[in-house]
């Protein structure tokens, strides 16, 4: 649950990068062709960066979960396949032992 | 296994730092409010107020998820009053029922040895009737709370005077066993030095033991025969309840 809500502010982080990037030209803040003022910059800059991070962090969350799967599934896998398995542990346990 | 707490953390430690960019720039460099420096102002708000909250999500996400694994050990959390008034009301209440419970086994145990006993004097097991009878004037009275360890059998006349003992083991028995346990303890162990003194001594009469405090019938009052115990065992053990000379003990290795 909390990982979810985690994930969801990353989300919307994501989107307030966007929005932050297209406010000044969507708002008519910005004239179209002159130079960029001081708080067009400001804005783009940093809706750049929060959408960067935002995006990087949702990829980080998402491959995080896809190898935890994995693992699961290896170690789901190992113990059907070998009954000896069960006694020595899951391959995360073995990797926490040191074996 | 922990990137997804990372990666979650670090960017919404980023988002933080780039909402409280957003509003700093606003509020120390925007001169003039305009419809722009709003816009960046709230959006400033409401990234850092996202981030702080995605934050804590994921602190509390890593935290559990550490926990699960047993890398993180709960937390014993200090008992408020009045927790700790109910756990006491819980042992209390436990702890009469458990001494109800015994009271009424050992009440039934009881009378199982009499209806046992009355089905052996009478060749038939007694009525149920009059056990009912004096259960009930039992229960009507009420008892006071009393130990429920049985108080030590006291020996009776005869056997006080070494005559047989009703039970499966005489005391002289018993007496003599446990002297014949402390005997090797008492001749070898240091407190025999203490007690008989050096065994250099030279040989010839036993000197006489110096004057007891405590006179042997208020020791105990069974009298040993002589034959059950060994010959050298009397003297020692009756040494052992001489009073030792000051000068060879303090009070910290007297037993």
């Amino acid at each position: 649950m909390v990982s979810r809500v985690g994930t969801g502010v990353l989300v919307v982080l994501f989107l307030a990068g966007l929005w932050l990037v297209a406010a000044p030209f969507a708002l008519r803040s910005q004239p179209a062709r002159a130079g960029w003022a001081g708080i067009t910059r400001v804005d783009v800059t940093v809706g750049g960066v929060l959408a960067a991070a935002g995006f990087l962090g949702l990829a980080g969350v998402i491959a995080g979960r896809v190898r935890e799967l994995y693992a699961d599934a290896a170690s789901v896998a190992s113990m059907m396949e070998s009954p000896d398995s069960i006694r020595q542990g899951s391959p995360r346990t073995r990797e926490f032992q040191g074996l | 296994m922990m990137t997804r707490y990372l990666s979650g953390l670090l960017s919404c430690a980023l988002g933080l730092c780039g909402g409280g960019w957003l509003i700093v720039t606003v509020v120390l460099l925007g001169g003039v409010p305009s419809d722009a420096s709003l816009v960046s102002l709230g959006t400033g708000a409401g990234v850092a107020l996202l981030s702080a909250v995605g934050t804590g999500c994921w602190a509390v996400a890593w935290r559990q998820r550490l926990r699960l694994d047993g890398v993180l050990l709960g937390r014993n959390r200090p008992l408020s009053h009045g927790q700790a008034r109910r756990n006491r009301r819980i042992l209390r209440r436990d702890m009469r029922r458990a001494a109800r419970l015994a009271r009424r086994a050992v009440r039934l145990e009881e009378k199982a040895h009499r209806r046992q006993a009355a089905g052996q004097g009478d060749g038939k097991p007694a009525r149920g009737r009059c056990h009912g009878d004096k259960r009930r004037r039992e229960e009507a009275v009420p008892r006071a709370p009393g130990p429920l360890i049985p108080p030590p059998r006291v020996p009776g006349p005869d056997e006080a005077a070494g005559g047989p003992a009703r039970g499966s083991e005489s005391p002289v028995v018993l007496l003599s066993e446990l002297r014949a346990i402390l005997e090797p303890l008492l001749t070898t162990g240091p407190l025999e030095v203490l007690l008989t003194g050096p065994r250099e001594a030279p040989a010839g009469p036993p000197a006489a033991p110096p004057p007891s405090t405590v006179p042997p019938a208020a020791v105990s009052p069974i009298t040993v025969p002589p034959a059950a115990v060994p010959p050298a065992a009397v003297p020692r053990i009756a040494a052992s309840r001489i009073a030792v000379p000051p000068a060879s003990m303090d009070g910290e290795e007297s037993w």
